[in-house]
């Protein structure tokens, strides 16, 4: 072990040799005069743009001379993103990051704990929210904009033409789906790229159908009954075999703003792009929980929202002015006018109770299940990204016809039970 | 049917042969072509329309907002490959032809097996090795990085070249009482201009096209090449075809200028490269 | 005075070769070596990069051989390597001995065919998505109307199509390469020698078989092993088109050490795996020096 270490500095020292022999200085992408921090997101609909943008030209008003630069990388990209920026010691100063990857973000040890910082409180948050970022005591993170969930969202035209209801069961919904099929459009836009959404958006369909957090029962029946759900609105003809190259947004909900799919599972962060595209919730559109499998069940939906990050890439000075980005956003006003942007609900219970007054009856559904959505790490933490790449290998498994349903669970269960014993 | 008639025929064969080649060849590039063009709600439409359909300069707009910033990114990190291909290059190629050296032909293999080593292999460590000396998210890095495409190949297609140069021209020089230096970037180098060129002309497009250390190397904002910047436009899937279609164009401008501009030097490298090796 | 001359040259000859040998040892030894070191540690996002990755002995390897992934995508890479240079060989032969014959539109031809070698891997990959797309593709566009398929044909996520569809694409930009060095090969036949048989009243065919391969064989060989190289390499376009899926049905070596190193942050696991391939293109180097130094004393042999 010893002569491993040793050997490697002399490749480091070789490495630094060569350079200078090279005669290459190292020069920084950034020579900055005044102070910019630098802001890493995945946000790409218009409301969660616009939002964002304002907060931060009346942050920057305030603080003259100070800088906000924002650089956008798909969905897709951002963890492998900023791990890699983590590695290489290299973070923006300000993170946005998917929930279920706080606990990873915070094992690299790049990220700063808020707890100590001026004016950090966790007062009055849902618990679920803030205890996303709690490791050993202290807090990493704070809501961007709220949490969010999913429901069905259909087309209330097609639905009507087509003589089916806004479906409960999964019975109805394949029956709804097969019934709004025809030539020029699916029944139901599906998420199946291979990535965290493509997880989430099935999460709903095997817990409600007793799915235990961990997945440690994907292979038994309530796994299998969900994922040949799926498989059957694929062989059905009722969802796009495309869908596994679609990501939930903006790939499937725009097949849906384009008419070419009449229901999908997606979030309220679609309102503002909904409305924009002329569709608004009871004329053109409604929602209803994602459906069952047996009457009765009890939704369960995983917790959504993006939560900030401080990395330790900058000094204290820029580290303190990072946090006043983000503290600025925690205010009663500002959490209100965020979430109405975003198309989320406060993180605040009290704001959240102020939201529901003010916002339209499209929330309804969203509001009673985020209440009660499961975090997606709880008692999983670092070990729920890679549990989640074996539940969505799996799903595009099933779903491409690579694997049997029972096989490809069966697979992602035996991964799964490693990475819990590890 | 006589002789001629037949070799008339023969001729025509080859003639439709080349034509049906061709629109193998080159349909993917009018597609692309086409594609920029388009609407977002054509592209979207799932029906593919043969001939430009309700064109449009959207996409164009969209991307010389959005991408032009990499566009220039991706010249400086074409011309900075070709520039330090030939830095590090000639010298090599014409010591390893022209001096009688003990670690010549240890060289020469090492530069072959260079050829062969997979980029995945070096852009794992090299992220690792440029995040001890400060090169991750740098121009340098990135140039470096590219080189491994550029550098081996230009010394072998080099040192080939030198090799056909007799040796009484740099006597002459010699007698003339020019240093080994002033012999060798005064006489030798000119001498090789069409080598020189067609070893700029691959370093600069690969460093033009590279994706996997831009993808490995660069972490951060700031720098981000055109094949990045697609790369980013796909994550964005289905709302943006034309937009990817429009930056692909940009993409392949490079490769259009030189094959008007220096087809000769391409086909000429490509095979002094490969074969003599 | 003469050997002070002769060692002012070696001096000049060393500082000539200083900065490729400081280049070679930077960029591709370091890295390499570096690379070895991994695969024995277990790393993990908080000490990668750092000197503190605890000691993994095989485990790393031990992994490789248990993933189905990863011994699927040591698979893939072999199917796709031996696709592509069947595919890429016969069209590039087909095309460089067409090119020999003289007919109208040879030479625009012969410059137009080397287009697709010129545009960045990447960007070909984005291009046959487009094109082999399920729905609004121009592919299917093409099958459904002509009438050869009845539904469009899910070319990208159909597990068992979706590497065909990868060969294609690579065929397509991997042709030229041969063509180009083919037909520099052919023009190298002596006219006398074509003639000749030609006389023997050879049929085109043997001619072919017992006149032309032979005499271009060496250049064959060199064009195989480049060709081989050069797809077990393939990374840029399977990203773009595929990523890999669907349902890792794509995932070649590269991919899958790529998706191991920086996307589950297993940079042990990802440089085991780069090994088995760094071992394979290092199984073809003495094979590529000998073969390329036959050709090389056969081109200065016949110069001199």
């Amino acid at each position: 072990m010893k002569i491993l270490t040793r050997s490697r500095r002399g490749l480091a020292a070789l490495a630094a040799a060569t350079i200078a022999v090279t005669g290459l200085s190292q020069v920084n992408a950034f020579a900055a005069t005044k102070i910019t921090l630098t802001e890493e997101d995945y946000f790409n609909t218009p409301g969660q743009l616009s939002g964002l943008a304002s907060y931060t030209k009346q942050f920057e008003a305030a603080h003259p001379g100070v800088t906000v630069k924002r650089q956008y990388v798909p969905f897709a990209n951002l963890d492998t993103k900023l791990l890699t920026q983590a590695t290489g010691h290299d973070l923006p100063n300000l993170l946005a990051v998917d929930n279920p990857f706080v606990s990873t973000m915070i094992s690299t040890g790049q990220v700063v704990p808020m707890s100590g910082m001026k004016g950090f409180s966790t007062k009055g948050y849902y618990p679920a929210v803030i205890n996303e970022g709690l490791s050993n005591g202290k807090y990493y993170s704070l809501p961007v904009a709220g949490a969010n969930s999913i429901a069905l969202i259909y087309n209330i035209a097609m639905l009507k033409a087509a003589h089916v209801n806004p479906p409960k069961t999964w019975a109805q919904l394949v029956s709804a789906a097969k019934a709004l099929t025809t030539p020029k459009r699916y029944g139901i836009a599906l998420t199946c790229e291979a990535a965290e959404d493509t997880t989430w958006q099935w999460e709903p369909f095997f817990w409600s159908n007793g799915g235990k957090g961990t997945f440690a029962n994907v292979a038994s029946a309530p796994g299998v009954q969900a994922l040949s759900l799926w498989k059957q609105l694929v062989t059905d003809g009722s969802a796009s075999k495309a869908c596994l190259n679609w990501s939930q947004t903006p790939a499937a909900s725009s097949q849906f703003i384009a008419g070419k799919a009449a229901m999908m599972v997606n979030g309220p962060w679609n309102f503002p792009t909904l409305n924009l595209n002329h569709m608004y919730y009871g004329k053109q559109f409604g929602i209803v929980p994602v459906p069952v499998r047996v009457p009765g069940q009890h939704v369960v939906v995983p917790l959504g929202g993006e939560d900030w990050m401080i990395s330790n890439s900058a000094g204290s000075a820029a580290q303190q002015l990072a946090f006043e980005y983000i503290k600025g956003m925690q205010t009663p006003a500002q959490e209100l006018k965020l979430a109405k942007a975003f198309g989320y609900l406060p993180g605040k219970i009290a704001v959240a109770k102020t939201y529901l007054k003010q916002v339209g009856p499209e929330w309804k559904v969203y509001i009673d299940q985020t209440l009660y959505a499961r975090p997606r790490t709880l008692g999983l933490g670092v070990k729920y990204p890679k549990i989640s790449q074996a539940v969505w290998t799996a799903i595009q498994a099933a779903l491409s016809g690579s694997q049997s349903v029972q096989a490809a669970l069966k697979t992602a269960q035996s991964q799964i039970n490693t990475i819990l014993k590890s | 049917m006589t002789h001629l008639q037949r070799s008339k025929t023969l001729r025509w064969l080859c003639t439709l042969a080349t034509a049906a080649a061709l629109v193998i060849v080159l349909f993917p590039v009018y597609a692309v072509i086409v594609g920029s063009f388009e609407s977002t709600q054509t592209l979207f439409s799932g029906t593919y329309y043969w001939l430009p359909h309700g064109a449009t300069l959207d996409n164009y707009r969209t991307v010389i907002q959005a991408q032009s910033g990499h566009v220039l990114t991706s010249l400086i990190v074409g011309v900075g490959t070709a520039v330090l291909a030939l830095i590090v290059a000639a010298p090599a190629a014409y010591a390893l032809a022209k001096y009688r050296l003990r670690v010549t032909v240890i060289l020469v293999s090492s530069l072959l097996v260079c050829q062969i080593v997979p980029s995945i292999v070096l852009a794992t460590s090299l992220f690792i090795v440029f995040h001890w000396t400060h090169l991750v998210n740098s121009y340098p890095g990135l140039i470096i990085a590219d080189g491994t495409y550029a550098i081996p190949f230009a010394i072998l297609v080099l040192r080939a070249f030198f090799f056909s140069l007799p040796n009484e021209v740099m006597q002459a020089a010699r007698v003339d009482g020019a240093s080994e230096w002033q012999t060798f970037h005064r006489i030798v180098v000119p001498l090789a201009r069409s080598a020189v060129i067609t070893v700029a002309v691959f370093a600069f497009l690969s460093g033009w096209g590279d994706f996997i250390f831009a993808l490995t190397i660069l972490s951060g904002s700031g720098i981000e090449p055109i094949t990045l910047g697609i790369y980013t436009y796909l994550g964005n899937y289905s709302t943006d075809w034309g937009a990817v279609m429009a930056s692909g164009v940009f993409a392949m401008v490079p490769a259009g200028v030189m094959l008007v501009a220096a087809q000769r030097y391409i086909a000429s490298g490509l095979t002094a490269g490969s074969v003599v090796g | 005075m003469h050997l002070t001359a002769w060692r002012r040259r070696q001096i000049a000859g060393w500082l000539f070769l200083t900065p490729a040998i400081a280049y070679i040892l930077f960029a591709f030894a370091l890295p390499i070596v570096y690379n070895v070191m991994l695969s024995f540690e277990e790393t993990s996002p908080a000490t990668i990069g750092d000197f503190t990755a605890p000691f993994a002995g095989l485990a790393n390897y031990r992994f490789i051989l248990n993933d189905p992934t990863s011994t699927a995508a040591i698979v893939h890479t072999f199917e796709f390597t031996a696709g592509s240079l069947f595919g890429q060989f016969v069209i590039g032969f087909a095309l460089a001995l067409l090119f020999t014959v003289r007919f109208p539109g040879r030479t625009l031809g012969r410059s137009l065919v080397i287009i697709p070698w010129l545009i960045p891997l990447f960007v070909t990959g984005v291009i046959f998505k487009f094109l082999f797309q399920l729905e609004g593709g121009a592919v299917n566009q093409l099958l459904v109307d002509v009438g050869l398929a009845r539904h469009p044909i899910d070319w990208l996520d159909n597990p068992h199509l979706a590497l065909w569809t990868l060969l294609i694409a690579n065929i397509w930009l991997g042709v030229p390469f041969f063509t180009l060095l083919l037909y520099s090969a052919l023009q190298d036949v002596p006219v006398e020698v074509k003639e000749a048989a030609l006389m023997d009243g050879a049929g085109p065919w043997q001619r072919l078989r017992l006149v032309i391969v032979p005499i271009i064989l060496p250049v064959i060989e060199v064009t195989f092993l480049l060709g081989f190289v050069f797809t077990v390499k393939v990374f840029d376009l399977v990203i773009a088109l595929t990523g890999g899926g669907p349902a890792n049905a794509t995932q070649l070596i590269t991919t899958w050490s790529y998706n191991l190193s920086f996307q589950q942050f297993s940079f042990g696991q990802g440089a085991a795996l780069n090994n088995v391939l760094l071992l394979l293109a290092v199984i073809c180097a003495p094979l590529y020096l000998l073969l390329s130094r036959d050709s090389l004393r056969r081109s200065s042999g016949a110069a001199r």
